[in-house]
């Protein structure tokens, strides 16, 4: 050995001993990727791989999905329910019955004390379909609240209220089968690659393929700005005002379709709104040279189909339902709805925020109807066994009034269920004060440590994804299955679980919650039956054959629908869609001398959300671990401020401390923070809501930077 | 090469081969920056693959960016082992725990061989191998050979949602892909990477790392981008570094031989030939000492006697094993010094050897040090840095120990004798320091950010440095004249800090050829930064534990 190694060696290479893969879907966005988890042979998961020949993901998976097998050992899970007398002290385990029976009582307390209405709750996106109708019929049927919202109101809210306004129903029209088929792109507000990296692969596949106009609007250089052949860098706030020159150049121009009449109204109105909105005018507010703008619009107009897609750059923002309506109407007026390669597409945020839509009862009545309809009401309340005026004849508030409820003194007592406003919320320290002012907080979460637990007087600890078996819908309507894989930690349970024990302990009398999901399925499946959303086709099995199946299937078709509104017949009630003409007003909060930079939000692609689950994987949290800021080089020169030195970023709100990085994707006067962390971003924006949607506007706030001394 | 290029590749589990996919020529990544988004995908599915912690990546990631707002440009890396045609790693590593196999072309290394001298990760210019602090081994990417050796292709390039990733037989994209080269990868001339480009969208024309590093990429005339030093105001580092054991090894080393060499060739103990006895003795159990502390600076100190498992290639294991032939024979002269039944022709043998042995050695250690990838390193004035410590230092240890034991009736001579290697070394090593600024400021990007940081960050320890020599000159010259006991042991205190100074100057201020990194992952600033502003102790982790 001392002179050398002469022996053959066998390369070792390690091997993970995996005995079986599980059918799944993923978790984090609502890409909704096909994901397999592998079992070793003593029965831990281990791997993750994207599912071969999936009609998502074929294959392939982000960051996130790779290592999502980590996260059923990730630390901060909740194993036991806590609970305590008072808030001056400290939480305390206890069994699932005194946690429960503590819960019930103190609603049912408050609610006799208040009001019915002064119980308010907070869901999510991230619950499996079946459980969001379960906690819909909970809520609407025996607690009777109307004070209950998910935190889709922070994603989705103004999408769907585009999609309300202008089609008369909720419901993406399009599907990932249009990014094959487009021949133009039209991106607002989407950092595509990094959000929805496997939707991006779909896109770039398909630009590998043929060759077609990418249109982007942006204020900041993202990867799909910089593959753009049209980037509009427009100035944060303002994409109305380019939205409406869009049309303006194509009514102009005439490049308008001539079948839209047949399906729309209010054409001519519409037509006169725009007369203002020329190039120049649009310029002058966006930033954007008229001759780029008029390049974009015309080849958006021209292309025999075009696309269109947008994420939190129009739906966080004060006139995000407008702008959603501004998309619809180009497409409406190109003919681009429920086209083979066009419609307005939104890339939704969270797993099942389309689940949430479609049957948690929060905006409304399962399955798209509404607490308005007085036919809707005395269905649903027939069909569940309650009495019809048991349900308040209108929406009740959204979360972002919510939380000014609880500070006016209008509501006492708050259930969240798995999300985290301490993080997600706009303006932290009102969200703070609010939940310190109510009576009784209960939240209902996987991980025992997010922030809002710290503040709660119950902590239900709840089984996360693949721990439990349901359903959950994509961006594209694509209905898909997760199978259970491991048991949840300690005590852990369901929420499904949870949500059927405090209904017996509230006395649902003649309501029946069906004990299994696969029940619960059934019952949404009846439920659905001829409404836009359609699952009567569906089955888990047939689901996990087919890698999800999209809505609507009738009970007679195998195969789902890709589009929406392919047939020219829209929601509304005279079957037509609406032509909005859309006034743009500039109420941002405006950068003065104080506060000179406009502070943007956003996300980045190895990190979810509050971190709660991506901040627990040291190979995901290793690429961004602590906040940072993104500011332009030369403005940073101007302050003196160094790659990597830290600053301080201060607004009307609040202040944080962040690293800087130096780099010209984002303009001179803007910044750009990553909203993941705590206490950072959301310290700082105001968030004023949008009128429709009561989305809060994330992406415009008023801040300016100082150098920390070392 | 050849005879490691003959091993037959035999995966463990893997035993049942597709003859057919096993395919002897070189495949290599093919990386389309245009397309890389930098989704972190690759460097995921590597790390689940072969089951990494998370503070260890085979793939990495980094960015170079530039242009102005809207008109910027960022350029997505993703860079792993690139399994070179001359793999300088095989050839460095002294354990031989690197093979080049047929099948492939894969340079594969084996961590169970690696003792953990890390002197792979100083040669490979792509920062491919990384030492795993927490095992005490070096790893790296292995090609995904249990992969390739069933037909499939390696986990980062499945997995590439970009489909920026690619993997290919070299010569089938030769033609069609020849570049070797985008901004940010260092020369491919080094080692002849197994790796093609595609770099086609328009760049601006500076463009700077993600990471913030000193080097940033200049268009030239002919448009492609040259490594530059970017900005003057360096990084006032610390001058101790993680190779102080090195240091000290490396300066006791060569006071030993150039004081035993000098005490032999000199004949000072030619009349008190019993001091001698008592010096050499001293001098062994210091280099013992020394050679002890360089072997515990391995990861795996156990594993020390895998050094010369490599001689045929790697200057580490022929330094070592010199370095042990010196410490042999001062190990007989040592012993014949007290006792007599060594035979007169060995002890007369082992004196004529030392010298030789020493200069070797010496030779040797230098050589180490000529590292493509480390051009303030690779000059003459390593060799000239080493050979003079060897020649100040151990004639005036020498002498001084004399002045003190002796009975000083032959002070003068012997301090006249012995000035004169310390005037021609620290003659030598000033025009050494020269020439290496010189060479600095025209070599590299690397070297010029070397030369800024003397310059700028160092300038007072440099300054010291070249006062040090100078002095030392002056008192040897003045010693050689006068014989002056205190001129002499003037020079001798001076040398000792001073030749610190510039072992330690050697070490701290190379800058070696590195990957670009991103803002937070693979970047060294923002590592110090994190454990600087002890961010370290936050509760949500902001480094990999074992980092």
């Amino acid at each position: 050995m001392l002179f050398g190694r002469w022996n053959k060696k066998e390369v070792n290479i390690p091997q993970k001993d995996i005995r079986e893969w599980i059918y799944t879907t993923c978790g984090y966005c609502s890409t909704g990727c096909g994901i397999e988890v592998g079992i070793d042979s003593s029965g831990n998961p281990v791997a993750c791989r994207g599912i071969k020949d999936h009609p998502v993901n074929d294959s392939k998976l982000c960051c996130k999905g790779i290592f999502e097998y980590e996260l059923f050992k990730s630390k901060g899970r909740g194993k036991f329910p806590l609970f305590r007398e008072k808030r001056s002290k400290s939480l305390k385990r206890v069994s699932w019955n005194t946690a429960l029976d503590k819960t019930v009582s103190k609603f049912k307390d408050i609610q006799k004390k208040y009001g019915r209405d002064s119980l308010a709750i907070i869901s999510t996106g991230q619950l499996y379909t079946e459980e969001f109708y379960t906690l819909g019929k909970l809520v609407r049927g025996v607690i009777g609240t109307n004070n209950y919202d998910g935190n889709t109101t922070l994603c989705m809210a103004s999408a769907v209220s585009g999609y309300k306004r202008s089609f008369g129903s909720d419901g993406p029209p399009g599907c990932y089968e249009d990014f094959d088929k487009t021949e133009c792109l039209l991106a607002v507000g989407s950092n595509l690659s990094e959000q929805h990296p496997l939707i991006f692969n779909r896109l770039r596949k398909s630009l590998d393929r043929k060759k077609f106009p990418l249109i982007v609007i942006d204020p900041r250089v993202t990867i799909l700005a910089r593959m753009a052949d049209y980037h509009l860098p427009v100035k944060p706030g303002t994409d109305l005002v380019l939205l409406n020159a869009f049309a303006n150049l194509i009514l102009t121009e005439g490049l308008e379709g001539s079948s839209f009449h047949k399906h729309t109204t209010g054409f001519d109105q519409y037509k006169n709104s725009l007369i203002k909105y020329t190039p120049e005018y649009a310029s002058a507010i966006c930033g954007i040279e008229p001759e780029l703008i008029k390049k974009a619009a015309l080849a958006y107009a021209k292309a025999k189909s075009a696309l269109s897609i947008w994420t939190m750059g129009i739906n966080q923002s004060i006139h995000g339902s407008d702008g959603v309506v501004a998309i619809n109407n180009l497409a409406l007026i190109t003919g681009n709805v429920g086209k083979e390669g066009g419609s307005p597409l939104s890339i939704t945020g969270q797993c099942n925020a389309m689940g949430t839509r479609e049957f948690s009862s929060c905006s409304g009545l399962p399955g798209y109807r509404t607490l308005e309809s007085k036919k809707d009401r005395r269905f649903m309340a027939e069909f569940w066994g309650v009495d019809e005026s048991f349900f308040p004849e209108q929406r009740g508030l959204a979360e972002t009034d919510i939380f000014s409820a609880i500070e006016k003194g209008n509501i006492k007592g708050l259930w969240i269920i798995a999300t985290n406003p301490l993080t997600s919320m706009p303006d932290t320290k009102k969200i703070k004060k609010a939940l310190e002012k109510l009576e009784f907080l209960v939240v209902q979460d996987c991980y025992e440590d997010v922030e809002t637990v710290g503040y709660s007087d119950v902590y239900l600890p709840a089984a996360m994804w693949a721990e439990k078996t349901g359903v959950m819908t994509n961006t594209e309507r694509r209905v898909n299955l997760i199978n259970k894989v491991v048991d949840p930690p300690g005590e852990a349970r369901s929420d499904f679980l949870i949500f059927n024990k405090i209904a017996k302990r509230f006395g649902s009398k003649n309501i029946d919650f069906p004990a299994t999901a696969k029940e619960v399925f059934e019952e949404i499946k009846i439920l659905s039956k001829g409404r836009l959303c359609d699952y009567s086709g569906m089955s888990y099995e047939l689901i996990e054959k087919a890698g999800g199946l999209q809505w609507p299937i009738s009970e007679s078709s195998s195969t789902g629908n890709k589009r929406l509104y392919s047939d020219g017949i829209f929601k509304h009630k005279d079957k037509k869609a609406k032509l909005i003409p859309l006034k743009f007003k500039d109420d941002n909060e405006l950068t003065d001398k104080q506060y000179p930079f406009i502070l943007n939000t956003g996300r980045v692609v190895e990190h979810f959300h509050t971190r709660t689950k991506t901040g627990k994987i040291e190979n995901l949290n290793k690429f961004s671990p602590v906040a940072y800021m993104e500011i332009n080089p030369e403005a940073a020169l101007q302050l003196g401020i160094g790659h990597m030195d830290k600053v301080r970023i201060v607004s009307r709100r609040g202040e944080a401390v962040v690293l800087a990085q130096l780099t010209a994707r984002v303009a001179p006067d803007s910044v750009f923070v990553p909203f993941h962390f705590h206490n950072i971003a959301n310290v700082l924006t105001l968030g004023l809501p949008d009128p429709f949607s009561r989305q809060p506007a994330y992406k415009q706030s008023a801040v300016r930077i100082e150098k920390v001394l070392k | 090469m050849s005879l490691l290029k003959k091993k037959n590749l035999l995966v463990v589990n893997k035993k049942e081969y597709k003859e057919s996919v096993l395919n002897k020529q070189q495949y290599g990544f093919f990386f389309d920056a245009d397309k890389c988004l930098m989704c972190h995908s690759c460097e995921a599915a590597c790390g689940s693959k072969n089951d990494l912690s998370s503070h260890i990546a085979f793939r990495k990631v980094g960015f170079v960016e530039g242009g102005k707002y809207p008109d910027f440009k960022r350029i997505n890396i993703s860079m792993a082992c690139n399994h070179c045609e001359d793999p300088v790693c095989l050839k460095g590593c002294p354990t031989r725990a690197y093979t080049k196999y047929e099948e492939f072309g894969a340079v594969i290394q084996d961590p169970e061989t690696c003792f953990g001298c890390q002197y792979c990760t100083w040669v490979c210019p792509y920062n491919a191998p990384v030492f795993d602090k927490e095992k005490g081994v070096v790893n790296k990417c292995n090609f995904c050979i249990d992969k390739l050796s069933e037909g499939e292709r390696p986990a980062c390039v499945e997995t590439c949602v970009g489909g920026a990733l690619e993997f290919f037989i070299l010569t089938d994209i030769a033609d069609q892909y020849p570049d070797r080269q985008i901004p940010g990868f260092p020369t491919p001339e080094i080692s002849n990477p197994s790796i093609r480009f595609k770099q086609s969208k328009i760049l601006p024309d500076f463009l700077s790392r993600g990471d913030g590093g000193k080097i940033g990429y200049q268009k030239d005339t002919t448009g492609n981008f040259q490594a530059v030093q970017k900005g003057k105001e360096g990084v006032k580092s610390s001058i101790r570094t993680e190779e102080d054991p090195l240091l000290f090894f490396t300066l006791t080393a060569q006071m030993i031989i150039g004081s035993v060499s000098g005490s032999l060739m000199l004949g000072v103990f030619y009349y008190e030939p019993f001091l001698l006895r008592y010096l050499l003795s001293i001098l062994f159990v210091l280099l013992g000492m020394a050679m002890f502390i360089s072997v515990l600076h391995l990861g795996r100190p156990r594993f020390f006697y895998r050094s010369t498992n490599n001689l045929r290639y790697s200057w580490v294991g022929r330094e070592i094993a010199s370095v042990g032939s010196v410490f042999s024979l001062l190990g007989i002269l040592c012993i014949s010094s007290w006792v007599t039944f060594i035979p007169e022709f060995i002890v007369v043998s082992c004196r004529l050897l030392f010298p030789f042995a020493g200069v070797v050695s010496i030779f040797c250690m230098s050589q180490i040090y000529q590292i493509k990838a480390r051009p303030f390193w690779k000059h003459k004035n390593t060799f000239v840095s080493f050979y003079s410590a060897t020649l100040t230092i151990g004639p005036l240890f020498t002498g001084l120990f004399y002045l003190l034991f002796g009975d000083g009736s032959y002070d003068e001579q012997v301090i006249k004798i012995l000035s004169i290697p310390v005037l021609a070394g620290s003659t030598i090593q000033i025009l050494g320091n020269f020439s290496h600024l010189k060479y600095l400021k025209e070599n590299s990007a690397e070297s010029n950010v070397s030369l800024n940081q003397i310059l700028n960050n160092f300038k007072y320890e440099h300054g010291l440095r070249l006062c040090g020599l100078g002095s030392i000159a002056i008192l040897s010259c003045l010693s050689i004249i006068t014989g002056s006991i205190f001129l002499f042991a003037a020079a001798f205190f001076l040398s000792l800090p001073t030749q610190y100074l510039d072992r330690a100057l050697f070490y701290t201020l190379v800058t070696p050829t590195s990957m670009p990194g991103a803002f937070f992952w693979n970047n060294k600033s923002f590592e110090q930064l994190a454990k600087h502003l002890d961010m370290t102790k936050m509760s949500d982790k902001v480094l990999p534990d074992k980092l």
